[in-house]
């Protein structure tokens, strides 16, 4: 029975409650979200600076490369050759990180896999798809080192 | 085999006018800062910041684009340098291979070329030393030795026993006068009177200009 004088407030539909009952899980979605996006912008700005001071450090050797008769190709080539070790040994090691955390959470998810594959997948092609851009930058920089500057550094 | 017209560069070079003939041996001369590294590295085409004529052999320098100038460098010269420039993270083996794997040689051919050029050089004990390894004669060979390896019909020194003291010289030298006899043209930037001796013919270099009538038999 419902009293007829009592004020009716906070009327909502059922989706409308749904959606507010989970705001807090939201949240924490969201800010996990925000917190993966900044770990992949901190891991992107990580790997440019080692990139750009390996070939900073480098210099003088891409001088005589170049002298030896190496091109720009060739010195591209060679430091995203570089960055794609880097690159494919953080890959490894955060694949491992992720199989053994997903092994450890499986009791706690319902009627979720402890491994999404595509999920896996697209966040591989994602980190590669930035790890080349920050890679790109230092070797493209490294193709256009003037020889003769490079070979007058000790 | 080299011809130069009216060649200029800002600094420190002034106007040159110049003629070498192929197998010939010159040695430039003059005081630091005169200009002697600068057209070194203009003829060896790593500098390009010049305007004028230069012709190697029959080719047109000045016409080609900086690709076509790689790919002649490439295929004519050799270039030794003072600090002997070796790559430092690279075995002997290595650092003569280098060349080679930038001219587009099979891996056989680099395989033969080196080992033969490591015989010449009587280095074969030396080719899994690092250059740190050696003594600075000992890199000076294997600088040669590099320089020499993809065959050029150029062979440019930048004062190269600059660093070395005088019986690793005079062995640099000697092997130069080799290569020369052997037909190998050679233009070598020195200092040393007794260094330039082993060549056909000084060029003297004053202020960016090359002083004229001095030449040495």
């Amino acid at each position: 029975m419902l009293d007829r004088n009592q004020a009716v407030t906070e009327i909502a539909t059922m989706e409308e409650n749904i959606y507010d009952s989970l705001a807090s899980r939201r949240l924490t979605m969201t800010l996990l979200g925000v917190f993966a996006g900044l770990a992949l912008a901190l891991a992107s700005i990580g790997l440019y600076g080692v990139m750009a001071l390996i070939v900073a450090q480098r210099t003088r050797e891409l001088g005589i490369r170049f002298a030896l008769g190496a091109n720009r190709a060739d010195v591209l080539r060679l430091v995203l050759g570089q960055g794609a070790v880097l690159v494919g040994l953080g890959l490894a090691a955060g694949l491992l990180g992720a199989f053994i955390a997903s092994r450890a959470l499986r009791s706690v998810l319902y009627n979720v896999a402890s491994l999404d594959t595509a999920a896996m997948t697209g966040a591989m092609l994602a980190l590669s798809l930035v790890a080349f851009v920050a890679c790109f930058l230092p070797a493209w920089r490294a193709s256009l080192v003037d020889p003769i500057e490079a070979l007058r550094m000790e | 085999m080299i011809k130069l017209e009216n060649l200029e560069r800002s600094y420190p070079l002034g106007k040159e006018n110049l003629e070498i003939e192929e197998g010939d041996f010159v040695s430039i001369m003059g005081p630091s800062g005169a200009g002697k590294s600068t057209l070194l590295h203009i003829l060896g085409m790593h500098d390009h910041g010049w305007r004028g004529e230069y012709f190697l052999g029959e080719t047109a320098v000045h016409r080609l684009k900086p690709k076509e100038r790689a790919t002649l460098r490439n295929e004519q010269i050799g270039f030794v340098f003072q600090q002997y420039h070796l790559l430092d993270d690279l075995t002997v083996y290595e650092n003569l291979d280098i060349p080679l794997s930038y001219r587009r040689y099979s891996k056989s051919e680099r395989a033969a070329l080196v080992a033969d050029m490591l015989d010449r050089f009587q280095i074969v004990g030396k080719k899994d030393l690092y250059p740190r390894q050696l003594s600075g004669g000992q890199q000076q060979l294997v600088g040669v030795a590099r320089a020499i390896i993809a065959e050029p019909k150029l062979l440019l020194a930048d004062e190269p026993t600059g660093n070395l003291h005088s019986g690793q010289g005079e062995e640099i030298m000697e092997l130069f006068r080799k290569l020369n006899d052997e037909g190998m043209t050679i233009i070598q930037v020195t200092h040393s009177e007794k260094n330039a001796s082993y060549g056909k013919r000084i060029i003297q270099l004053r202020d960016g200009w090359v002083v004229p009538n001095n030449s040495t038999s």
